[in-house]
């Protein structure tokens, strides 16, 4: 009897050393050391957050018989380029992660173009909408940013890594933003 | 032990002030259309106008519906609510309106208004659709979670989020 009760104390304690071992093995591999977090984020070489269409009326006129109005259509899509994160933007301190990441970046995606109104007799029709094409992509960033869209993709590029660096098990993220020194 | 008991029924106490919000405004957003309308042919000709709007639009949230729990350190927000247009100002640029109309046209003048107002209504129309694009609900979202982040955090609280 008395060996019995020892056997079970004795399996009751293995199978707390056991639960123990491996709810510290699991802790330790969900989170992943400096340079390996680092190549995962690296791997990410494009980071697409956002895309918002955009439309646009263009005039363009270069002289007599020579102007154009075209529709642009199309959307601003925000991303961050993570390629050329170095080993010093990210540092680690207890469960914190404290990122440095460039400046969020935007470009016009067109889809749609028409001639609304033209008169180039006296120019090349060719050249004229590819200028005009070119002039209101111009707009439309500057457009863009006068909506406010550099701060819309920073909110949203923190949004997203903080997801992700908190899904490999660390507490929190604190970023800064390369050229304005912003936390 | 008191201290952090009282703490937690102040915390319980402002979240279910702020629940009371009916229209807690989360972001303004501008949008930008082109509408192209062209009229029947008048003598073989056309009357086109395009035109382009902004807009500005103001998201809201009622905060009603929202579900929490606090756990330990922790306060767990439920499927944050979806985000409503709750209030918008549809501005025309004429400098970016182009036409193309025959001049010796009678209507041009009543088609031209007529065009004004049917670019403004479609505007109208798609602004409403605002809130079905993925796009607005995740920034929208993401800005409602900024702020109970922070909210909680003058509580001493971590926010978490289900989803």
């Amino acid at each position: 009897m008395k060996n019995k009760n020892i056997i079970v104390i004795i399996g009751i304690l293995i199978i707390i050393l056991i639960f123990v071992f491996f709810n510290n093995f699991q802790k330790e591999s969900v989170k992943m050391n400096k340079s390996l977090f680092l190549i995962s984020v690296k791997e990410i070489k494009e980071l697409s957050v956002i895309q918002i269409p955009y439309h646009k009326i263009v005039k363009n006129k270069k002289g007599f018989f020579c102007e154009i109005t075209i529709i642009l259509k199309g959307y601003v899509e925000g991303y961050i380029n993570l390629e050329n994160l170095r080993e010093d933007d990210i540092k680690i301190k207890d469960d914190i992660v404290y990122i440095t990441i460039p400046k969020p970046e935007y470009r016009f995606n067109s889809n749609y173009t028409s001639v609304f109104k033209e008169n180039t007799i006296s120019c090349d029709r060719v050249s004229l909408i590819n200028e005009t094409r070119q002039l209101g992509e111009k707009m439309i960033l500057e457009d863009a940013k006068k909506d406010g869209i550099e701060k819309t993709i920073e909110d949203r590029v923190k949004e997203v890594l903080s997801k992700f660096v908190k899904s490999l098990g660390y507490k929190n993220v604190q970023f800064i933003i390369k050229d304005s020194l912003r936390l | 032990m008191l201290f952090s008991c009282k703490k937690n029924v102040d915390l319980e106490d402002k979240l279910e002030q702020i629940k009371k919000t009916e229209n807690f405004n989360i972001m303004e957003w501008t949008t930008r259309n082109v509408f192209e309308i062209t009229f029947t042919k008048q003598f073989g000709f056309e009357n086109r106008f395009a035109i382009e709007t902004k807009s500005k639009v103001r998201f809201c949230v009622s905060l009603n519906d929202l579900k929490y729990r606090v756990e330990g350190n922790y306060v767990i927000f439920g499927n944050l609510p979806n985000v409503r247009v709750c209030s918008y100002d549809v501005i025309e640029q004429i400098q970016n309106y182009d036409e193309d109309v025959f001049f010796l046209s009678p209507n041009a003048q009543r088609n031209r208004r007529m065009a004004f107002q049917m670019a403004v209504e479609s505007t109208k129309i798609m602004i409403m659709n605002l809130e079905n694009d993925p796009n607005i609900q995740e920034h929208a979202k993401a800005v409602l979670r900024g702020f109970l982040s922070g909210f909680v955090k003058l509580f001493g609280k971590e926010a978490k989020f289900e989803e």
